[in-house]
C-alpha cells in the first residue's frame, strides 16, 4: 500500500490540514441533519479524503466497506430508450459515481440514479441516518444540461438522500446548484502544513527526514498533498538515507512542457512552431488535459520573461484557454497560443536589440 | 537500315503525306465524300491483285494502310482499279472517264468552286459504277446479285451482263476499250430510287460514314434548294455545310463534331496512342497478321528495304489482306515471321510477336479519363469508325445493373448486326465512373472484369498447351483457334480515374488521362466555327472563352451558339463576368487545399498596373466568388481545416514576427469554433460562413509556387493513441481495488500518480532469489508487492515484446496495464528505474504467488462466514475429490479382491452413507461413472450388485448422515459438480487399493490446499 492510502486520515478528528473545516463538518453532522453539499478545490487538496472522512462519521466504519458495481443504466428519454453504462462504488449508504463518464447522457445518468435512490430510503434506525448520500465526482465536467436536471431533483429528493458533490471549480458549476448546497472550500494545502504531515509520514515510517529537504518536497509538489507524499515515497526509493541536496523527483509532463518551453523561447519561426506541435501533440497523446499543457506553459514560459511582457501574455493565455472551451480540437487552440505568443517575444526582440 | 525512321516518325510522315489537303480545302470533309465500301470484300478476295502488286506499289500501299480509315479505302480502291483495269480491261470508256473523275475528287480533293447539280450527280454515279465493277469482278458474287445502276436523265445507267438474255426488259450493249462487250439493263427512274436503296441498305453503308442513299438525299435536296433559289452562287460547297442551312435548330457541338480522325481537336499523343491500341484489335478482329503497331511498320519497313526479302514482304502483305494464306505459308513466310520475332525484341517492344499472333493483347480495355468536354467520347467514336468497327455504346441513361450489363457486353462481343451490317463491334461504355457507383456498380465492373479476365486465363491455359507443340508451327493457327476470348474492343470511359470502384479496371486496362488540348487549337477551330456560321468574335474574346471553360470545348460551342442566337456579340466582358455561365464543379480536397495555399499567376498584373482601382475592385470580387463558390461545393469544411493546419506551416509566406501565422491560426480556430458550435446546437446554417475563413487565410498565406500537401494524418493518429491510452487507464481505474480507487479519479492519475508510482515499484533490489533476501529487502518486497496488488499492476509477458523502446531490453515483460506509455515522452529519458528482467520476472512471480494467497484467504474467510457444517462437508468434499484424481491411477485388482476388502470395510460408516447416496441416484451415478471411467464403471457396477443387500440396514441407520449429505449437496449445486462429486464420493469410499507401480510415485497422498503451498 502506498503511503497516500496507508496515511490517510480515516476520521475528521484525525484529518491533519483543514482542521477548522473538519471541525466544522463534524459539527454539523453533529446536529442530526445535514445539508446538501459542494466541495470544490484543487486536485491533490483533500476532498475525498474529507468526504469519506464525514460519510464514516455519519455512518461508522460500515462505509468503509465498498465495492465495485459496473451498472447499465436504462433510461428511457422520451420515445427513445438510452442505455448508459457506468462504474459505482458503493457502500450499504452510500453511492459515489462519476457521472461525466457518461459523457452527454450523463443528464439522464443523474435523474435515474437519484430517483432510484429515492425509491430505497432506508429505515430510520436510532444512530443512522434515514437517507442515503450520493456523492458525485467531477461536477464541473458534468453538462449544463445536466446540472439544470440536478436542481430540481435535488429539492424533490432531498428527504431520501443527500448529495455531496465534489469538483475542483466552483464556477463551472451553475448558480443555482451552488445555492442550494452548504460549499465547502478546500484549499490547496500550505506549504509547512506539507510539510508538517511529510514530517509525520516519515516519523510513522521510521525514517529519518529534514525538514529542508521535506520543504523541498512540499515546493515541487506545487501544495499538491498527495503529490508531494507520493514524492517522498519516490524518493525515499531512489535514495535511502535521505540528503538535502537530493533531487526531487518531478513529473515526466512538466519536464517535458519545460522542454517546449525553452524551445519556444529560443527559436521564433514556422519551422519550430512545427516541432512544438509535435511536442503538444505527444503531451496530449499521453492524456494531459490541454487546459494544464496551457497553464504549465505560460508558467513556464513567464519565468524568463521580461516583466513588460507578462500581462500580455498572460491575457493571450487567458484568450485561448477560452477559446479551447468553445472549440473542440485543443491542438489548434494550443498552437496558437504558442504563434501568438512567438509572434509577441520576436516583436518584442526585435524591438529591444534591433 | 539503321537510319531507317522512327516509327512515330513514319507514322507522321504518313500523315503529313496523306493530310496536305486538309488545310488547302477548309475543312473539307473525307467522310463526306462517298467511298467505295463495298470494293473492300471483293478486292480482298481477288487474287488478281496478288499477282499485279509489285513491290513499291505494296510499300506505298502500306503506307496508305497507316493512314487508316477512309484515306486508305479510297486510294487503295484506286490502285485496286487501276490494277483491274490492266487485268481484264473490261471497263467502258464512259465509266473510265467517271472513274477517273471520282479519283480526282477523292484523292486530290480539289473540288471546284462551282459545283452544280449534274456535277454532283455524275460523280455520285461515277463512284456507283466503281462498286458495281468491283463486285462484278467478283467471283463469288453472281450476276444478278448486282444489278445496280443509277439512271439519271444525263446518263444512262447500265447493268452489265455478259450475256444480253440474262437481261429483263430494255438492255444496251456496251464495248470497253479493250474490245470486249458487255449488256447493261435500263432502268427506269422511278424503280431505280427504291431499287438503290434497298441495294445499300442491304449491301451496307460500310464504311461510309452516312449510308449512301442519305448522301444521295442530301446531294438531291441541295440540287433543289439550288433551284429554288435560282442558282445564287454558294461559297461553302461543303455538303455538310448545306444540310446545315436547312437545320437550323441543331447544336452547334453536334454539327462541328469532329468526323474523322485528322479533325480531333483532343492532344495528338493521345490520339494516336488509343489509335495504335485499337490497331493492335485488328490481328483478332480481322484475321490480320499484321498490326499496325508502330514498331511492327517499322520493321516491316526495314525488312522491305532489303530486296531479297521483297517477295517474303508480299507474302505478308497478302496475310494482310485477309487472304487465307495457309497454302502460302512457304518457308518464305515462316522466315519473315522468325525475323518479325528478332527485330521486335531487339526493338524491346512490348508487344512480342507471339502475343501478336495469338490476337491477346496486354490490356485489352483501354480506360480513357478526363474532364468533362475535351473530347473522349469523340474520340472513341472516331477512331472505332475509323478503324472500321460499328459501336456500340452504353452510357449513364442506359440501366447498368450488373446482369444487364454483363448481357449487354456479351451480346455486343459476340453478336453480329443482322442488319447487313457486317462490321466488328466496338464497344464503348460511357461515363463509367459516375452511374456505376454504389454497390451495383461494383457488380457491374466486377461483371465486365470476369469477362476480361476470363478470356486470359484461357489465354494462359492455352499457351501452356501450346507450349507443348513445335513452336514454329502452330504459330499461325492461332488466330483463329482462339473463339472465346474477348474478341472485342472494349473502350471504357469516365471523369474521374481514382473513383473507388475502378481501382480493379485500372489495374487491368490500358489508361490514357485526357489533357487539355492547347488553348490556340480550341481557339481555332472556334474562330473557325465562327466564321462559318458567320457569327464574329474576335480571337481575344474567344481566347477569353476557351480559358474560361478550361478548354471545355463543348460548353465553348453552347455558349457561342447561345449568343448567336441572341444575336449578341461575344466581348471579354461577357466571358469575364458572370453572364456567360460557369460550370459547377465539385473539385477534389486537394484543389481545394491547392487553391489555398497556391496564388494563380496575375492575370489581372496589366489591370493592376494600369491602377484602375475600381476595375481591381472589381477583379478581386470575382476572385472572392469564385473562391467562395469552390469551398462551399465542397462542403467539407472539417477536412478543409484540418489539411489547411497540417500545411501551412511549410508554406513559404514572408513573415518575419509571425503575426501572419498567428492569424492564420486565429482564423483556424474560429473555423473549428464555428463548426462545434454548429453541431452542438445543430445550428447548420453557420457553416454557410464557413467559406470565408478559408479564403482569409488564403490571402494571408497564399503563395506563386506549387505547394506540396499531405493529408491531414497527424490528428487521426493523435486521437487513435490518445483514446487507447485513455481506455487503458480507465479500465486500469476500474480494475483497481476500491478502497484504492474511490480516492483517485481519472485526471489525477497521470498528472500525479503514475510518474511516481512507477518509480516506487522499481526499487533498487539485490537480483537474488527471493529466499535470500535479507529481512529488510524482505519488507521492501512485502511492500512493493502489496503496492503492485492494490494498484491492480503486475508483469506480463508481452506480446509485441520489441514495440516500446524501453522494454526492449527486458525481453517482453511489461506492466500490465502499460502505464509506462502514458509518460513516456520522446527525447525524454524516464526518470524511473530500469529494473532488470530477472527482478522483474522474480517481482512478478511475487505478485501472483501474492494474488493466490489472498484469493483462497479470502476464500477461507467465506467459508469460515458459513456454517461450520457446510464448512466441514465441503472439506470432505475435498478429500474425496482430490482422491478421486488419484483414483485414475490406481488399478483393481480383480472383482474378487476388490469384493473382499469391500466386505472387509462393509460396516464402516462412510461407506454406508454412500451407498445411500449410490441407491437413491443410482442412475445418476451410472451415466457419471460411464464418461469418467469405463472400467471402473464396469467393476463398480458389479461391486454395487454384490455388496447392496448387506449394506441396505447400515443405509437406514445412517440416515441423519445421510440428510447431511442431502444438504452437502444442496450446497455443491453451486459449484456445479454435483454429479462428479457423487461419483466419486461413491467410489472413493470403497476401499481403495494403493498399486505400487515402477515409476509411480508411492508416496502418502493427502488432500492439501494451494494455501498451504504458498
Amino acid at each position: 500500500m502506498l503511503w497516500v492510502d496507508k496515511y490517510r486520515p480515516h476520521t475528521l478528528d484525525k484529518v491533519m490540514v483543514h482542521q477548522q473545516e473538519a471541525q466544522n463538518l463534524k459539527n454539523l453532522i453533529a446536529q442530526g441533519d445535514c445539508p446538501h453539499l459542494l466541495f470544490y478545490g484543487p486536485s491533490g487538496a483533500g476532498k475525498k479524503t474529507l468526504i469519506m472522512a464525514l460519510l464514516r462519521e455519519m455512518y461508522g466504519a460500515g462505509a468503509e466497506k465498498v465495492k465495485v458495481e459496473n451498472k447499465l443504466w436504462k433510461v428511457e428519454a422520451g420515445s427513445r430508450k438510452i442505455e448508459v453504462e457506468l462504474t459505482t462504488i458503493s457502500s450499504n449508504y452510500h453511492v459515489e459515481l462519476n457521472p461525466s463518464d457518461a459523457g452527454f447522457q450523463d443528464r439522464y445518468v443523474v435523474q435515474e440514479i437519484i430517483k432510484e435512490m429515492a425509491k430505497s430510503k432506508p429505515l430510520s434506525v436510532a444512530g443512522i441516518k434515514s437517507f442515503k448520500v450520493l456523492v458525485l465526482n467531477e461536477v464541473d465536467k458534468l453538462s449544463k444540461e445536466a446540472q439544470h436536471s440536478l436542481r430540481r431533483t435535488m429539492e424533490k429528493y432531498s428527504a431520501a438522500c443527500r448529495l455531496v458533490l465534489c469538483c475542483n471549480s466552483a464556477s463551472k458549476v451553475i448558480e443555482a446548484v451552488r445555492s442550494r448546497c452548504l460549499n465547502v472550500r478546500i484549499t490547496a494545502p500550505a506549504e509547512d502544513e506539507i510539510v508538517k504531515v511529510l514530517l509525520h509520514v516519515a516519523k510513522k515510517e521510521g525514517l529519518q527526514l529534514s525538514p529542508a529537504f521535506a520543504g523541498r518536497i512540499a515546493f515541487h509538489s506545487n501544495r499538491n498533498l498527495r503529490r508531494a507524499i507520493l514524492s517522498l515515497e519516490a524518493c525515499k526509493v531512489h535514495q535511502y538515507p535521505f540528503t538535502d541536496s537530493q533531487p526531487v523527483q518531478t513529473t515526466d509532463w512538466e519536464q517535458y512542457i519545460v522542454e517546449v518551453a525553452s524551445d519556444i523561447m529560443n527559436e521564433q519561426s514556422p519551422k519550430r512552431l512545427f516541432l512544438v506541435r509535435g511536442k503538444l501533440y505527444e503531451l496530449l497523446v499521453n492524456c494531459i488535459p490541454p487546459e494544464l499543457i496551457l497553464k504549465r506553459l505560460l508558467l513556464e514560459l513567464m519565468k524568463k520573461l521580461d516583466s513588460e511582457l507578462k500581462h500580455e501574455v498572460c491575457h493571450w493565455a487567458a484568450f485561448y484557454e477560452h477559446r479551447m472551451q468553445l472549440g473542440q480540437k485543443a491542438i489548434f487552440h494550443l498552437e496558437a497560443f504558442v504563434a501568438k505568443f512567438m509572434s509577441i517575444y520576436k516583436k518584442f526582440l526585435i524591438a529591444t536589440f534591433g | 537500315m539503321d537510319d531507317a525512321p522512327d516509327a512515330n516518325e513514319l507514322e507522321w510522315m504518313a500523315f503529313q503525306h496523306m493530310i496536305p489537303d486538309e488545310d488547302d480545302d477548309g475543312g473539307f470533309d473525307y467522310s463526306e465524300l462517298p467511298p467505295p465500301s463495298p470494293s473492300e470484300p471483293s478486292r480482298l478476295a481477288d487474287p488478281s491483285v496478288i499477282a499485279d502488286s509489285d513491290s513499291s506499289a505494296s510499300s506505298k500501299q502500306f503506307l496508305l494502310e497507316m493512314t487508316e480509315g477512309y484515306t486508305r479505302t479510297s486510294s487503295k480502291t484506286d490502285h485496286v482499279k487501276r490494277n483491274r483495269d490492266t487485268y481484264s480491261g473490261s471497263a467502258s470508256s464512259c465509266q473510265e472517264m467517271s472513274s477517273k473523275r471520282a479519283r480526282g475528287t477523292s484523292a486530290s480533293c480539289s473540288s471546284p468552286p462551282l459545283l452544280d447539280t449534274s456535277y454532283v450527280q455524275e460523280s455520285l454515279s461515277a463512284n456507283n459504277n466503281l462498286l458495281r465493277w468491283d463486285s462484278v469482278t467478283a467471283p463469288p458474287c453472281s450476276i444478278s446479285d448486282i444489278p445496280i445502276l443509277k439512271e439519271d436523265n444525263e446518263f444512262p445507267c447500265k447493268l452489265p451482263c455478259k450475256r444480253a438474255a440474262d437481261i429483263e426488259g430494255e438492255c444496251i450493249p456496251v464495248t470497253g476499250s479493250s474490245g470486249s462487250r458487255v449488256y447493261v439493263k435500263i432502268l427506269k427512274p422511278s424503280t431505280c430510287r427504291s431499287y438503290n436503296s434497298k441495294i445499300f441498305g442491304g449491301y451496307g453503308s460500310g464504311l461510309l460514314s452516312k449510308p449512301i442513299e442519305k448522301m444521295i438525299e442530301e446531294a438531291e435536296r441541295e440540287s433543289f434548294e439550288q433551284a429554288c433559289k435560282s442558282y445564287t452562287t454558294e461559297e461553302d460547297q461543303n455538303v455538310s455545310d448545306t444540310s446545315l442551312r436547312t437545320t437550323n435548330e441543331e447544336l452547334w457541338v453536334d454539327k462541328y463534331a469532329p468526323k474523322s480522325f485528322t479533325e480531333l481537336l483532343s492532344d495528338e499523343q493521345t490520339n494516336r496512342e488509343v489509335l495504335s491500341w485499337l490497331k493492335q484489335w485488328d490481328s483478332c478482329v480481322f484475321g490480320m497478321k499484321i498490326t499496325s503497331s508502330s514498331k511492327e511498320v517499322l520493321a516491316t519497313l526495314r525488312r522491305q528495304s532489303h530486296s531479297s526479302q521483297s517477295k517474303s514482304f508480299s507474302l505478308g502483305r497478302t496475310s494482310l489482306n485477309g487472304v487465307s494464306s495457309q497454302g502460302l505459308s512457304s518457308s518464305g513466310y515462316a522466315g519473315v515471321s522468325s525475323k518479325q520475332t528478332t527485330d521486335t525484341t531487339s526493338n524491346g517492344s512490348w508487344i512480342t510477336k507471339r502475343q501478336i499472333d495469338n490476337g491477346e493483347l496486354e490490356h485489352k480495355v483501354l480506360l480513357l479519363c478526363g474532364p468533362p468536354g475535351l473530347g473522349k467520347t469523340t474520340l472513341a467514336h472516331v477512331v472505332a469508325k475509323h478503324c472500321g468497327y460499328r459501336v456500340v455504346e452504353i452510357n449513364a441513361s442506359d440501366d447498368r445493373v450488373a446482369t444487364t450489363l454483363q448481357g449487354k457486353i456479351l451480346d455486343a462481343i459476340q453478336m453480329k448486326s443482322v442488319m447487313g451490317d457486317c462490321k466488328p463491334n466496338c464497344l464503348i461504355i460511357d461515363e463509367i465512373d459516375g452511374a456505376l457507383g454504389g454497390a451495383e456498380g461494383k457488380g457491374a465492373i466486377a461483371s465486365l472484369l470476369e469477362i476480361v479476365s476470363a478470356e486470359k486465363k484461357m489465354v494462359v491455359q492455352k499457351e501452356s498447351e501450346f507450349n507443348d507443340e513445335p513452336t514454329q508451327k502452330t504459330s499461325k493457327r492461332r488466330g483463329g483457334a482462339m473463339v472465346h476470348k474477348l474478341s472485342r474492343p472494349v473502350i471504357c470511359i469516365c471523369n474521374d480515374q481514382y473513383v473507388p470502384t475502378l481501382r480493379l479496371l485500372r489495374q487491368v486496362a490500358r489508361v490514357h488521362v485526357f489533357m487539355q488540348p492547347s488553348i490556340n487549337r480550341v481557339v481555332t477551330r472556334l474562330k473557325n466555327i465562327c466564321h462559318k456560321e458567320s457569327y464574329k468574335a474576335n480571337p481575344r474574346a474567344l481566347t477569353a472563352l476557351a480559358e474560361h471553360t478550361e478548354c471545355d470545348i463543348r460548353s465553348c460551342l453552347n455558349t457561342l451558339q447561345f449568343l448567336h442566337r441572341k444575336n449578341e456579340d461575344l466581348k471579354t466582358l461577357d466571358v469575364a463576368s458572370q453572364i456567360v455561365g460557369r460550370k459547377d464543379m465539385t473539385s477534389s480536397i486537394f484543389d481545394i487545399w491547392s487553391e489555398i495555399f497556391q496564388k494563380r499567376k496575375a492575370k489581372s498584373a496589366s489591370v493592376v498596373r494600369s491602377g484602375d482601382i475600381s476595375e481591381r475592385f472589381k477583379q478581386e470580387q470575382q476572385e472572392f466568388f469564385r473562391l467562395h463558390e469552390l469551398f462551399l461545393h465542397h462542403g467539407d469544411y472539417e477536412l478543409t481545416t484540418d489539411g489547411i493546419f497540417e500545411n501551412y506551416l511549410h508554406i513559404r509566406y514572408h513573415d518575419s514576427s509571425l503575426q501572419k501565422t498567428s492569424k492564420c491560426l486565429d482564423l483556424i480556430c474560429d473555423s473549428e469554433i464555428f463548426r462545434r458550435r454548429a453541431f452542438m446546437r445543430q445550428h447548420f446554417f453557420i457553416n454557410g460562413y464557413q467559406p470565408s475563413f478559408a479564403i482569409a487565410i488564403r490571402r494571408l498565406i497564399a503563395q506563386v509556387d506549387r505547394p506540396n500537401i499531405e493529408w491531414p494524418k497527424a490528428f487521426h493518429k493523435y486521437s487513435l493513441e490518445f483514446s487507447s491510452n485513455k481506455d487503458m487507464l480507465k479500465s486500469w481505474l476500474s480494475s483497481m481495488s476500491p478502497s484504492t480507487s474511490r480516492s483517485l479519479s481519472y485526471a489525477c492519475l497521470v498528472q500525479d500518480l503514475v510518474p511516481f508510482l512507477l518509480t516506487i515499484i522499481s526499487p533498487n533490489l539485490r537480483t537474488v532469489a527471493s529466499q535470500l533476501l535479507s529481512q529488510v529487502e524482505r519488507e521492501v518486497m512485502n511492500q512493493l508487492v502489496d503496492t503492485m496488488l492494490g494498484y491492480g499492476i503486475s508483469y506480463k509477458t508481452s506480446k509485441f515484446g520489441i514495440k516500446h523502446e524501453y522494454t526492449a531490453e527486458n525481453q517482453g515483460l511489461v506492466l500490465e496495464p502499460p502505464l509506462h506509455r502514458v509518460i513516456a515522452f520522446k527525447d525524454l529519458a524516464p526518470t524511473y528505474r530500469q529494473l532488470s528482467s530477472t527482478l522483474r520476472q522474480m517481482i512478478g512471480h511475487e505478485v501472483e504467488m501474492e494474488k493466490i494467497h489472498r484469493e483462497s484467504s479470502a476464500c477461507i474467510a467465506r467459508g469460515k462466514e458459513a456454517a461450520p457444517l457446510q464448512t466441514n462437508i465441503l472439506k470432505e468434499m475435498d478429500v474425496l475429490n482430490m482422491e478421486c484424481s488419484h483414483l485414475t491411477n490406481v488399478h483393481y485388482p480383480d472383482s474378487t479382491s476388490v469384493e473382499d476388502t469391500i466386505e472387509a470395510l462393509a460396516d464402516q460408516n462412510c461407506i454406508s452413507a454412500s451407498k445411500g447416496t449410490e441407491s437413491i441416484q443410482g442412475g445418476e451415478v451410472k451415466g457419471s461413472q460411464n464418461s469418467s471411467l469405463i472400467k471402473a464403471a464396469k467393476t463398480s457396477a458389479q461391486l454395487f450388485a454384490n455388496v447392496k443387500k448387506p449394506v441396505t440396514t447400515a443405509v437406514q441407520q445412517s440416515s441423519s448422515f445421510f440428510d447431511r449429505f442431502k444438504k452437502s449437496s444442496s450446497y455443491l449445486m453451486t459449484c456445479g459438480k454435483i454429479v462428479e462429486n457423487k461419483a466419486t464420493l461413491q467410489r472413493d469410499s470403497r476401499p481403495l487399493l494403493y498399486k505400487f507401480n515402477e515409476g509411480f510415485t508411492n508416496a502418502i497422498k493427502r488432500p492439501m490446499f494451494m494455501r498451504d503451498f504458498l
